[in-house]
């Protein structure tokens, strides 16, 4: 649904459907489909679409993730629309949750008429609201190719890449990131907040690793990377490397 | 018969773009190829200077894509080699005087009087590179070997690709092959490593390209300067003939490489 190049084969992994695009022939470009932003004088309003929640929530937290993103949610208002829709308690804590994990203020509009919901009076913890607040949206988009320099990856679930990631590549996703080849740019995995995401590869000597919330770099004297498969989760709060060893 | 028209770009500016298709452009003369090189480096044209050919401009791009001359009148025919031509950039005007449509009309106009079309890109990305790219059969690629260059010629590579382009070839340019070994810079494997394509050219450190640009007599007229023969390596493997690399001094490193590589009993690929 979102990568910027012609797939001819229609590539498809484990039962996971994906589409290409070529809209953008020079920039690999994404457009979310399941919520809109819209600025206006006095702010931005977010609008939720009735699609699937874990997609809403996913794709959200992808476009928090954006290099402009800064800029457009700095705005003096935000307001966040849900037409239709009725939040359900958990769901309108896992959107306060994804909004303050990005120091976002924020108010609620339903209908045009703005009516504070329930549980957002009382002050919040950064803690993970309880069940699925990991939004994963479980699919799944495969990169047939290295991903060079400039190019962007953003995906609302898993992504996987047969090929390099190349210093000045970016890859952001909801989900886990697997690389067949070698890592040498930005990875985020869990964008959306989730901490349990893992990133593996052939080689990994990104440049930064973020998971969920956690970022780590590069150490700045260079160091032979590991050769061999390795994966990198977060552990005790911390983004940990570790060689891959098959199971038996 | 119908040219094949080679775009010469890089992404990072300075690193040998206009000296690679001045050079390419004579080496392939002197093979009795019909070669015309095309400046599309609008408002900061030199490969003129490079050829040598600067006091003999009347017209240039410009005049040719807004009608004001033809593209014949624009040619201008090198003396010392009358299989090669050059037309000029303009000096006065901008990128954006020119359009990527025009400069396929230019180019289908021109394919049926030459072999080969060598077109001298702009650094960067923008307008200017489009243009280049454009009416590109093969797109070569220079970079020299550090860090900033070859993160460029990374990104072009993905530009290329997306343009539905064939896969580009490499040129390694001023490489000082003291200082790899040393460790102070890139060797050829680590380029060719991150950027994953095929190599049609390594072209040393050498200081007659220097001294020939400012004389307007590009080096690959010179038989005995190392990098006027690695000209004329390139322009024999552009023309299909199976090269070897030549191994500068103490550049053996990637030879003895690729041997361990496969004696390597564990060795999966790399
Ligand atoms: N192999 C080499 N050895 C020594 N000097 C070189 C070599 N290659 C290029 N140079 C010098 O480097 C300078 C830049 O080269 P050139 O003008 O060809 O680069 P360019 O990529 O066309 O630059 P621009 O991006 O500005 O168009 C020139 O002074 C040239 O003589
Ligand atoms: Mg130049």
């Amino acid at each position: 649904m979102l990568i910027g190049w012609k797939n001819p084969k229609g590539y498809d992994i484990l039962g996971c459907k994906l589409s290409f695009d070529t809209r953008e022939r020079f920039d690999v470009a994404w457009t979310p489909t399941m919520i809109t932003l819209k600025s206006s004088g006095d702010g931005l309003t977010i609008t939720l679409s009735d699609g699937p929640w874990s997609k809403v929530l996913a794709e959200l937290a992808l476009e928090l993730e954006r290099p402009r993103a800064v800029e457009i949610f700095r705005a003096p208002l935000i307001r966040i629309e849900t037409g239709e829709r009725a939040l359900t308690p958990l769901q309108v804590e896992e959107l306060a949750w994804l909004l303050e994990l990005h120091d976002i203020k924020f108010e609620w509009s339903s209908n045009g008429t703005q009516t504070p919901l329930p549980g957002l009076t009382e002050p919040r913890t950064t803690e993970h609201p309880t069940s699925s607040a990991v939004a994963v949206w479980e699919e799944a988009a495969l990169c047939p190719r290295t991903l060079r320099s400039g190019q962007t990856i953003r995906y609302a679930g898993h992504v996987a890449v047969m090929g390099d990631v190349n210093a000045g590549a970016e890859i952001v996703a909801a989900g886990d990131v697997l690389v067949w080849g070698r890592v040498r740019g930005v990875v985020h995995a869990g964008a959306s907040g989730n901490d349990n995401a893992v990133v593996g590869a052939l080689m990994l000597a990104p440049t930064q690793l973020r998971i969920g919330k956690h970022i780590a770099r590069a150490p700045d004297e260079l160091q032979h990377p590991q050769r061999g498969p390795e994966i990198a989760r977060v552990r005790e709060g911390r983004i940990i490397i570790e060689g891959w060893k098959f199971k038996d | 018969m119908t040219a094949t028209v080679i775009t010469i770009t890089s992404g990072k500016g300075g690193v040998g773009k206009t000296t690679t298709t001045a050079n390419i452009g004579v080496a392939l003369a002197r093979r009795g190829k019909r070669v015309a090189c095309i400046d599309a480096d609008i408002g900061l044209r030199n490969l003129d200077v490079v050829l040598g050919l600067e006091n003999r401009i009347v017209y240039d791009i410009v005049d040719v894509v807004e009608g004001r001359a033809r593209l014949r009148q624009a040619l201008i025919r090198d003396k010392r080699l009358p299989e090669l031509q050059m037309l000029p950039a303009a000096q006065t005007r901008d990128k954006t005087a020119v359009n990527p449509q025009q400069m396929l009309k230019l180019t289908d106009d021109l394919r049926s009087e030459v072999d080969f079309i060598l077109i001298d890109s702009p650094a960067g990305i923008e307008h200017g590179f489009k243009n280049a790219i454009a009416p590109a059969d093969r797109v070569i690629i220079v970079t020299t070997p550090e860090v900033s260059a070859v993160r460029d010629a990374d990104r072009i590579i993905g530009l290329v690709e997306a343009a539905e382009k064939p896969k580009p070839q490499l040129i390694l340019n001023r490489l000082r092959p003291g200082m790899v070994k040393r460790g102070d810079m890139l060797a050829t494997e680590d380029v060719l490593e991150i950027l994953a394509i095929d190599l049609i050219g390594i072209v040393p450190e050498d200081e007659s390209i220097i001294t020939s640009a400012n004389r307007g007599a590009p080096v690959a007229l010179d038989d005995k300067a190392q990098a006027g023969l690695a000209y004329t390596r390139i322009a024999a493997r552009i023309l299909g003939q199976d090269v070897p690399f030549a191994v500068f001094e103490d550049n053996s490193t990637l030879l003895k490489r690729f041997q361990n590589w496969f004696r390597n009993p564990n060795g999966g690929g790399s």
